[in-house]
């Protein structure tokens, strides 16, 4: 056995034998709140909802609390957070009542100002949540507040403080057995960070609740612990942003209760192992749905040991201009030892795009693309040939082109907005020519499926929206007929309807801002009509090639 | 290299089949017969001989059929032809339920109020019609006449008139020359 092998044993052996931690001798709840709608003058938020979704698992899996006892609120209004609490106040009292120990954990990530949650455009008096809060029954309650407003690129939270949110929180709330963990000090902003996909406060907490915080390698987290962890990283992270420092706060006001275990990473499904000899800066990030598991400093000395669901992972390790990628397959209760030697080495190119996190979602992104266009012959067609015209381009495909551009409301549904060709056609009779053309301007819903690290895209969607069509009519009167010659008669007019259609396609994107994608679209604009009640299906089958480009 | 027999059957096949090439073909084309060029109000090729025709809008504003409103309504054209001993007409027109649409053929063109041959065409919802009427031997004009009667209104788009050396009609046997069997289900052919 080497030294990293006696170090994880040591870890798990730790963990089991380890004191009873007041998560596991109690019976624990939990209230977690992620809202990303903004107040009046605010921005919505962009990964508050995601934070909570985290900060929640990781309480299930590490934090001894019981799936069935934790309720989370995705944007709920007020009088649902007030609902939820009465609830759980009834819930730890039943217990209380057996003489049981009972832990009450309240998580909130989204807006707020000095005094109040801005829950959307409500407000949450933190006078009326500390007396909901205080009236939870509990032996211990952890309130854990990531409080923010939003900025531009590394969103803001707070952006014109009246006064220092955290301040007046935790003064406003701390209680005998109660500690409250809050994102920032005075006058500072709590900030969002694209890369980590939430906010820097919320990620480091739960990276240090699945191990990064656990010190002494005991396979415990404490509050202490977890909290000097968040506060370092989330630190040292702020530092680099132009918005500036966020210094996280914690108040307690506990008795006789000595160290309070918050999580339980030794007890964990699956493991990750840093070895003692790495040092970098390390970014863990799930393969399936490039979700940052954990982005830590790892210093040179000791293993750190991280707790994660069993799963494949992907390890981005900066050391100074070098870099390596790991792949790491963690399994059911087995530790995963990341060895620098198997890893592959990546450029400083590919290191910086790694360094980002997975690749990004664009949130805007452009297609532009040409291709073939099969229209049909309906009724109006088969009676422009009963009046004797000959359709020139009959079962043969016409030129079409689209262009697009698409937004990310979620990572796998887009809304866009959509200009295409639609038809085309032209029908003759030895001095008469009528012919048409058809285009569409409308709104797609797509659901995107990411494969192979977000490369290759398969989609599906549903379109609809305004069709416009102009037609011009010309006839070179025969001068036979007459001895003086006839002008040429000529009209033009324009139909508006409207256009449904739906299909599918590839997307391809070896680069990180831009591809290709081809498409199969079937397209229906009852749009032209006669004076002799036949309407005309434009559309058809559609068939298309192009690039794309995001940002 | 071919040789002569060979020769003779190649030049006796291509005979062959110039001649039926011939014999299928007959001269007699109206003139406008798709009812698009107007002079003024008046369609340019064809003749107003009774009632009252207006330009009707078809499928397009800008297309137009002859509308016959009066009751009655005859139009006509003289129709020169060659070798022909049977005309095919295609009409197209929409036709009021309370008018009746006449195509009517005065041989030799020598009395327009007396014409051998008369048939009562019913169609509606710009339909597509076709007929066929047996010319007699060494007739080379005709007119031809389109005829309506009743309150109702009848719009002609097209009134498209081809001839043919062979003829599966009876020929005319001097006045309406008319065929009960010519009485379809459809009604669209009927002794007058």
């Amino acid at each position: 056995m080497n030294k990293r092998t006696y170090q994880t044993a040591a870890f798990l052996l730790a963990a089991l034998f380890a004191l009873p931690a007041l998560a596991e001798d109690a019976v624990s709840f939990a209230l977690v709140v992620g809202s990303n709608r903004p107040g009046q003058g605010q921005e919505p938020l962009g990964f508050a909802r995601e934070d909570a979704s985290r900060f929640g698992t990781v309480l299930g899996e590490l934090g001894g609390i019981p799936a069935e006892h934790i309720t989370t609120l995705f944007d709920p209004g007020v009088v649902e957070i007030r609902q939820a609490l009465r609830e759980m106040t009834v819930r730890v009292a039943r217990r209380t009542q057996l003489g049981e120990k009972t832990t009450f954990v309240f998580y909130y990530s989204g807006h707020a100002r000095a005094a109040a949650l801005n829950v959307g455009p409500e407000e949450f008096a933190l006078k009326d949540l500390r007396g909901l809060l205080e009236a939870v029954p509990a032996t211990f309650k952890l309130i854990v507040l990531d409080a923010c407003q939003t900025g531009a690129i590394s969103k803001v939270k707070g952006v014109t403080p009246a006064a220092d949110f955290s301040y007046n929180s935790v003064s406003g709330l701390t209680t005998e057995g109660m500690a409250v963990i809050a994102s920032s000090a005075a006058s500072e902003l709590a900030q969002e960070s694209e890369r980590l996909r939430g906010s820097f406060f919320t990620h480091h907490l739960v990276a240090a609740l699945r191990g990064a915080a656990d010190a002494n390698r005991d396979g415990l987290v404490t509050l202490d612990e977890a909290y000097d962890y968040t506060y370092n990283r989330t630190l040292v992270d702020t530092a680099r942003t132009a918005v500036g420092k966020q210094h996280v706060t914690l108040e307690t006001e506990l008795s006789g209760e000595g160290e309070t275990v918050l999580s339980r990473p030794g007890g964990a499904k699956a493991w990750m192992a840093l070895p003692g000899s790495l040092e970098g800066e390390v970014l863990i990030y799930r393969a399936s749905d490039q979700q940052v598991m954990a982005e830590v400093h790892k210093a040179s000395g000791d293993e750190l040991t991280l707790a994660l669901p069993p799963a494949t992972y992907r390890a981005v390790i900066r050391q100074g201009e070098r870099g390596f990628e790991c792949d790491a397959g963690l399994l059911q209760g087995a530790v995963h030892a990341v060895r620098l030697e198997a890893c592959r080495p990546v450029t400083l190119r590919q290191l910086t795009a790694k360094g980002d996190g997975p690749r990004r979602r664009e949130h805007l992104f452009f297609e532009v693309g040409i291709g073939a266009l099969y229209s049909r012959s309906d009724r109006y067609t088969v009676r422009l040939r009963d009046f004797g015209y000959h359709g020139e381009y009959d079962g043969d495909p016409v030129f079409h082109f689209s262009a697009a551009a698409y937004y990310s409301i979620l990572r796998y549904l887009k809304v866009g907005l959509h200009f295409s060709f639609l038809d085309e056609n032209r029908f003759t009779d030895a001095e008469e020519r009528f012919d048409w053309r058809a285009f569409r301007l409308g709104v797609d819903i797509r659901g995107a499926w990411p494969l192979a690290d977000d490369w290759l895209t398969l989609y599906l969607q549903a379109s609809g929206g305004l069709a416009f069509a102009t037609t011009h009519y010309r006839n070179d009167m025969p001068s036979t007929l007459t001895d003086d010659p006839l002008p040429v008669v000529e009209d033009r007019e324009t139909f508006w309807g409207f256009h449904v259609g739906g299909g599918g396609g590839v997307q391809l994107t070896p680069w990180r801002w831009a591809g290709f994608f081809w498409q199969v679209e079937y397209l229906w604009a009852p749009v032209i009509e006669n004076l002799i009640d036949d309407t005309h299906d434009s559309g058809g089958v559609a068939l298309t090639t192009g690039v794309l480009g995001g940002f | 290299m071919i040789r002569t027999r060979e020769m003779k059957a190649l030049l006796l096949l291509l005979v062959g089949v110039g001649a039926f090439a011939c014999a299928d073909a007959g001269e007699a084309d109206l003139q406008n017969e798709e009812f698009r060029v107007w002079c003024g109000e008046s369609a340019c090729a064809w003749t107003v001989d009774q009632g009252k025709v207006e330009r009707v809008p078809t499928w397009h504003r800008k297309v137009y059929g002859i509308g016959l409103t009066d009751d009655p309504t005859r139009i006509s054209q003289v129709l020169e032809m060659e070798n022909v001993r049977c005309l095919f007409l295609t009409l197209l027109a929409d036709v009021d339920d309370a008018a009746t649409l006449y195509w009517e053929i005065d041989y030799y063109n020598d009395d327009i109020d007396a014409p051998e041959h008369t048939v009562k065409i019913a169609v509606s919802d710009w339909e597509t019609t076709h007929r066929e009427a047996s010319v007699p031997e060494g007739c080379t004009e005709a007119r031809i006449i389109l005829r309506k009667t009743g309150r109702g209104r009848a719009v002609v788009a097209k009134a498209d008139i081809s001839g043919n050396v062979y003829c599966a009609a009876e020929p005319p046997s001097g006045v309406d020359p008319l065929l009960d069997s010519d009485c379809g289900p459809d009604g669209g052919l009927c002794e007058e």
